[in-house]
């Protein structure tokens, strides 16, 4: 094989690795707009499983979050009693606590981002909940096309991510997202986020349910979303440090 | 004063029982299948709990200590710009966890015999009014302080509390006004005007009136990049009651608090600025003998290890220097935490199948090399109910800080008393 055939060949995977990319850019905008909105209020149920094989035994959280663009989310628990009032404001990076009991705020570590959301978060870690879109968490690539999804590989651009690569499955009709797998470097395949029961509410069609699932640990959480509101006024002080818990 | 508390709680329940029906509509676009959202906030909210707490001494003479908590608490919004919250608190403690063993134990008490219980007490009961860029917080308020995690030398209004085994205990509510500013750029400036003073001792005197017994502080806080910090200027008031007379001293305080290099780091100090007057002066005044500050950082390890880990050294300028110099009467009027200068505090803690949770606290008293120390485990048994199993254990040579010994002279008294024992302990915490 001469040096032209192997430059040809060099340049024909090159231009079908950008123009995978590229699909898979096109693909992850369009799921990215389909779920934007300036504000999102929801109202959500945390189902916190002991074991990924019982369905007893769990634990039940319900929170009310607010949420702005993809820096700002504000997170209020209402229930167990046990914890109620307790609040999180996240921007970017940064969170802060406000304990009811103590009355006292507390700005929280960037820490493991693989941490459970303040304990009972189960199986969702800060980095899962974090903002952001698909687009500027990850590059991405088009793994393969099924008959029903697309499969993208993501690589996060944060080089302090949980994982060194995510992999979604992206609903050819609906341009929705329905299942993403976690991959980290020590334990490879580690949790799947499984979205299903789609309905209509605050205008958009929406996973009602998502399901992670920790391979490793052999658990999982599950977040049922009961209402949505989009693109309403949401008060400026849910997404301020000195002033979201009063 | 307990009828109006009763009838303040009667006219909570029946203000919230029927709140239930009452709660705001559901947001207006309800889950498609129609079920009724779980998590509609409520007009009303009642809600509260019952902890019970059990300790055992583990000397020879194995007394046990026993102590009941209520806790009902109440929230109301009338309007999006208004709420209202109180808490009612009812304790009831025998044993070795009523305040007549201590009391007894240093020579304190001459009936040798205390109440069961205060009664219901209101322990919170405050305003909260949004008006545009400013916040105003009238009643009886938790006012918190600093960023400290064990110590916090900017709180001045509450009794100082450093050996709390119960982790999740109430900030007191201080009778007074607070505000907050907020200006662009998430800068704050809050303050408070105090109407009691640090001790909140439950009567009222003449010199209640003059305004230089009336705490007050004022701050600006800020966030810059990872980093949140404050500085400012506060007024401490505190009735002494063994020498009868109202304490008064100025502080400059800062704090700040980051997320770097994967850790939380924290700073929290107060600055004495004034001489044995209380008055702003600097006679006869050194740093070292005017400075309270902390240091401390957390850090999480990841999976596996999955350990939470956080250090916390404490400087206390207004500590003694010496174990010669200690003196109990600083810890039990509330003016200082611990008696010493140099304290180190460390506390590992980790969850096991989201619902058990392990962990050991220790505080050193670096000076003498005494410690406490706090194993406990935690399960939450139900999404409200939480038992906890745990012991104090104490360890020091001899007339050091934590080997619990105390010399009786300073309070009028001879020989010594032991009053940090040895326990193990359990509670049982039901939410409601």
């Amino acid at each position: 094989m001469n040096s032209k055939t192997w430059g040809l060949m060099l340049a024909t995977l090159l231009f079908a690795a950008g123009a995978y990319g590229q699909e898979a850019l096109t693909i992850v905008r369009k799921v990215d707009e389909n779920q934007r909105s300036d504000t999102i209020k929801q109202e959500q149920a945390l189902l916190v499983y002991p074991s990924v094989h019982s369905d007893s035994d769990r634990r039940e959280f319900s929170v009310l979050s607010y949420g702005r663009g993809n820096e700002y989310s504000y997170m209020e628990f209402i229930s167990p009693r046990s914890i109620k009032g307790l609040k999180i404001l996240s921007v970017n990076d940064d969170r802060w606590v406000f304990f009811p009991s103590t009355g006292r705020v507390r700005k929280i570590a960037g820490e493991s981002k693989k941490q459970s959301v303040q304990g009972v978060g189960g199986d969702f870690s800060y980095e899962d909940m974090g903002g952001g879109t698909i687009e500027e968490k990850y590059d991405v690539r088009l793994l393969k096309e099924e008959p029903g999804s697309f499969l993208i590989e993501g690589t996060p651009k944060d080089k302090d991510s949980a994982y060194v690569r995510v992999v979604l499955y992206i609903d050819k009709n609906k341009y929705l997202a329905t299942k993403i797998e976690y991959y980290t470097k020590d334990e490879g395949h580690y949790k799947d986020l499984l979205l299903s029961e789609f309905k209509v509410l605050g205008g958009r069609e929406t996973a009602t349910r998502l399901e992670m699932i920790n391979i490793v640990k052999e658990r999982k959480t599950a977040v049922l979303v009961r209402a949505v509101q989009r693109d309403i006024p949401i008060d400026e002080k849910y997404f301020k440090p000195d002033r979201f818990y009063k | 004063m307990k009828d109006a508390v009763r009838a303040l709680a009667l006219l909570l329940l029946v203000a919230g029982i029927p709140a239930y029906s009452q709660g705001q509509e559901p947001a207006q676009e309800a889950a498609a299948d129609g079920e009724k959202s779980a998590v509609t906030q409520e007009a009303f909210t009642l809600y509260g709990y019952i902890k019970s707490y059990n300790r055992v001494d583990l000397l020879e003479s194995a007394d046990f200590g026993s102590r009941e908590k209520l806790r009902l608490k109440g929230d109301w919004r009338p309007e999006e710009r208004l709420s209202f919250h109180l808490e009612l608190s009812w304790i009831a403690s025998l044993g070795t966890l009523n305040d007549i063993y201590l009391q007894s134990a240093l020579g304190l008490s001459s009936s040798g015999i205390l109440p069961l219980s205060n009664g219901l007490e209101v322990d919170h009961a405050w305003g909260l009014a949004n008006l545009g860029m400013l916040d105003l917080q009238v009643g009886k308020v938790p006012i918190a302080w600093g960023t400290g995690y064990v110590f916090n030398p900017s709180d001045r209004v509450n009794v100082a509390r450093a050996l709390q085994t119960d982790s999740d205990a109430e900030t007191p509510g201080t009778l007074g006004i607070l505000a907050s500013i907020y200006f662009p750029r998430n800068l704050t400036l809050m303050g408070y005007l105090a109407f009691q003073d640090r001790s909140h001792k439950e009567w009222v005197g003449l010199s209640d009136s003059r305004w230089e017994n009336l705490p007050f502080g004022a701050k600006i806080k800020g966030v810059a990049g990872p980093v949140d910090f404050s500085m400012g200027f506060l007024r401490e008031v505190l009735y002494d009651p063994f020498a009868l007379a109202y304490v008064r001293a100025c502080y400059a305080t800062t704090d700040a608090v980051a997320n770097l290099l994967g850790m939380n780091l924290y700073v929290e100090a107060a600055l004495r600025l004034s001489d044995e007057t209380g008055k702003i002066g600097f006679t006869g005044w050194k740093l070292d003998d005017n400075l309270d500050g902390v240091v401390g950082l957390l850090y999480s390890f990841a999976d596996p290890l999955a350990v939470d880990i956080r250090v916390e050294y404490f400087y206390q300028g207004q500590g003694a220097k010496d174990k010669n110099e200690y003196d109990i009467r600083t810890v039990l009027s509330g003016e200082l935490a611990v008696q010493g200068r140099h304290y180190l505090f460390l506390y590992l803690e980790r969850t096991f199948f989201n619902f058990h949770r392990l962990s050991l606290g220790s505080l050193v008293n670096l000076s003498d090399g005494s410690f406490a120390l706090v194993p406990e485990y935690q399960w939450q048994a139900l999404n409200n109910l939480t038992l906890t199993f745990g012991s104090l254990l104490f360890m020091g040579a001899a007339a050091s800080e934590f080997s619990g010994e105390v010399d009786l002279g300073a309070l009028g008294g001879t020989g010594t008393a032991d009053i940090l024992r040895p326990a193990v302990y359990a509670g049982i915490k039901l939410a409601y």
